[in-house]
């Protein structure tokens, strides 16, 4: 099966690309990214073929697609993508608003391709446990859920608004949102945010504290601030605590590592040997080419988290206290 | 000096081995349950009585008000008007009204008012305050805390699961970390509080949850939850990321003692200790019989105590208009 990826901007593309390269099912891999020295670089480390535009990579008739670019740039570039009746898959968060998201979603419809996105987080057998056990009902009705998020810092195009569309708010809350609406399918119907930037210079917010309310009746309070500095043992954490009407569940998906103090490294580490989020996306969506089948996460449920964040940075736009209700 | 514990529920049992541990004091016990009254005065082998005009006669030094909040403002207002020097448990009052009025009426009659803010006399958060002043992360961006555990207390005729006895959870748990967060980390100014809690009495399947998002004067950004859930025990945790670093309380740093029965005892339950030379209460308490004695005003001010009380109510009173409060006006951003 032929693979293309459309652009490395996004760190998870390396991941992803090393995934693709050691699986068995893949014969064929090239790219086209718009950075040309990245393009060069990539190229030259991987030994696979770069091509200068998206209409060139298409031309290689491929299977498979993943679009990893800036946030910004996913709806002109998986439009561009969507004519050529392909398996799409785009990084999170699916645009950097639902106009934009809905856009690529028509577009790849009309044309009959399928948008699918990235959630790694799905594929983490400690969350997958926590919807299972949501699902068999051992805490009852959910009354109300505590999650973070927290990241370090990552720099570049992510602190760079026009092409991110905003900060860690954007960056984190998604990830979060969509396991809630993926484990009760619960909507969101108010969202109220509390944003800063503690990083001197910054132009997006770098911290984040929001409280979402969804149509099953529980909220969510959510902190998806990017707080985790250089010397923290570890880039961040997934943490979910859900209370329901008979108890709770707690759950810190990251908690899997060896703790290292090494001389040889100038800060102390937690070394993570849980399962690779990454593998399991990436295998899944080989596995759905192969099949014939779409990527089991639509890019609808994409919409759905990045609802969140639209609903958040109106909130922080606009002047009014009480959160418009959906 | 001559101390009167009222009340020998939860708090007044700590108090009293607080002060039996202090040099030069001698304490008495004033407890309305008669049985609870004789089994506790056996037990620490002190005086008591179940007439609190007795001990508003007697020439007691220091009353101690370990009693359930909604008589807080009751029976420090007779102590007061008695001349005696009033300890309070926090939180101070169920409303700010009540309190103030506590702290007038203590002036009136030039005797001392000190409110059990003890979180300020604990080590590790004391550590976290200090280690924060020296600089070690940078300026704070952003908290997160959180204190409860152990299920639904069961006070005294029910009165924590009663709204009018005890002002609810947020008041009553995160009193705590809203006092010690304005003390190291600047005022309150805005706050977003949910709270879930079930109807009905403290028992088995009784919950109660509140979880507050709220910013400071300075920017700083909190999420604070506040859980009467079992949760593993009663615990309290606090973290602060900041612009050079983050530093974090952590419950399994704190316990350095864990006893373990074998089931075939009987017994399961793990109990784990954070000993110390003195307790955080004992230091409090201590603070405030050296205050009586050099005349000089108790560690943590009353005002800042009624500061913290305001920000809660808040906390409240978002929770049941589902916006965004401001603490000095209305609601506002
Ligand atoms: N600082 C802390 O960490 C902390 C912890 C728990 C409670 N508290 C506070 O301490 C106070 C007491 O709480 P508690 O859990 O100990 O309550 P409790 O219900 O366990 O005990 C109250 C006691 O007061 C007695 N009592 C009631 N009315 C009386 C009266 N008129 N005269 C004499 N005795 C009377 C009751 O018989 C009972 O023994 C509350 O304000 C609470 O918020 C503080």
């Amino acid at each position: 099966m032929k693979i293309g990826i459309v652009s490395f901007a996004h760190p998870h593309a390396y991941s992803y690309l090393n995934k693709l390269i050691n699986n068995q099912r893949v014969d064929w891999l090239g790219f086209f990214d718009d950075d040309q020295a990245r393009a060069k670089e990539v190229a030259a480390k991987y030994q696979i073929n770069s091509y200068a535009s998206i209409k060139e990579l298409m031309e290689q008739k491929l299977d498979g697609v993943i679009v990893a670019s800036e946030n910004a740039k996913h709806r002109e570039q998986v439009c561009l993508l969507a004519p050529y009746r392909l398996s799409i898959l785009c990084e999170k968060p699916l645009a950097t608003n639902c106009a934009d998201g809905l856009a690529m979603i028509k577009a790849c419809q009309e044309h009959g391709s399928t948008l699918g996105i990235c959630y790694p987080v799905r594929y983490l057998s400690s969350i997958r446990e926590m919807k299972n056990k949501i699902k068999e009902g051992v805490i009852g009705r959910i009354e109300h859920i505590t999650a973070s998020n927290h990241g370090s810092y990552p720099g570049g195009w992510f602190a760079q608004p026009d092409l991110s569309g905003g900060g860690a708010l954007i960056d984190h809350t998604v990830h979060v949102c969509d396991i809630v609406y993926w484990m009760t399918g619960a909507r969101p119907t108010k969202v109220i945010a509390m944003a800063n930037t503690m990083r001197a210079g910054l132009k997006v917010e770098d911290l984040a504290l929001l409280n979402v309310e969804w149509n099953q009746g529980f909220d969510l309070t959510l902190d998806s601030s990017w707080s985790r500095n250089e010397h923290y043992p570890i880039w961040g954490d997934v943490k979910f605590k859900i209370y329901g009407n008979l108890g709770m569940i707690e759950v810190d998906s990251m908690n899997q590592v060896i703790e290292i103090y090494s001389n040889k490294k100038d800060k102390p580490l937690w070394s993570y040997w849980g399962d690779d989020m990454d593998q399991g996306l990436i295998d899944s969506f080989v596995d759905s080419i192969e099949k014939g089948v779409p990527f089991p996460v639509p890019a609808e449920d994409g919409l759905v988290s990045l609802k969140v964040v639209d609903m958040a940075y109106h909130f922080l736009r606009s002047e009014d206290n009480r959160a418009i209700e959906y | 000096m001559k101390v009167a514990v009222i009340g020998a529920g939860t708090m007044g049992k700590v108090h009293l081995n607080c002060y039996q541990k202090m040099e030069k004091i001698e304490v008495v016990l004033c407890e309305l349950d008669q049985q609870k009254r004789e089994e506790i005065s056996r037990l620490y082998r002190i005086d008591s009585t179940g007439d609190y005009q007795q001990v508003l006669a007697a020439d007691f030094d220091i009353i101690d008000i370990c009693l359930p909040t909604y008589l807080h403002q009751e029976y420090t207002i007779k102590a007061a008007r008695a001349g005696k020097h009033v300890f309070c448990e926090k939180p101070i009052a169920l409303n700010e009204e009540a309190a103030w009025n506590m702290l007038s009426v203590c002036r009136e009659n030039g005797v001392k008012l000190g409110i059990g803010m003890v979180l300020r006399f604990y080590p590790e958060y004391r550590a976290l305050r200090q280690r924060y002043q020296e600089g070690l992360i940078g300026e704070a961006g952003v908290i997160n805390g959180f204190r409860g555990g152990g299920g639904y207390p069961r006070g005294w005729n029910d009165w924590y699961a009663d709204e009018q006895a005890s002002s609810s959870l947020v008041v009553d748990l995160l009193i705590h970390e809203v006092d010690f967060i304005q003390w190291v980390f600047g005022d309150v100014r805005r706050v977003y509080a949910k709270r879930k809690c079930s109807a009905g009495r403290s028992g088995e399947d009784k919950f109660e949850i509140y979880s507050t998002i709220f910013q400071l004067e300075n920017g700083v950004l909190v999420n604070l939850d506040g859980s009467w859930y079992d949760e593993g025990g009663f615990h309290s945790w606090l973290e602060v990321a900041g612009t050079d670093g983050l530093i974090a309380i952590r419950p399994e740093r704190s316990i350095p003692i864990k006893t373990q029965f074998n089931s075939i005892l009987g017994a399961e339950v793990a109990v784990p200790a954070s000993p110390l030379t003195k307790t955080p209460f004992q230091l409090e308490l201590e603070d405030f019989v050296e205050a009586v004695q050099q005349d000089r005003p108790p560690g943590v001010r009353v005002e800042e105590a009624i500061k913290a009380l305001r920000v809660t109510l808040k906390m409240y009173q978002s929770a049941q208009l589902g916006e965004v409060i401001d603490v000095k006006g209305g609601q506002s951003r």
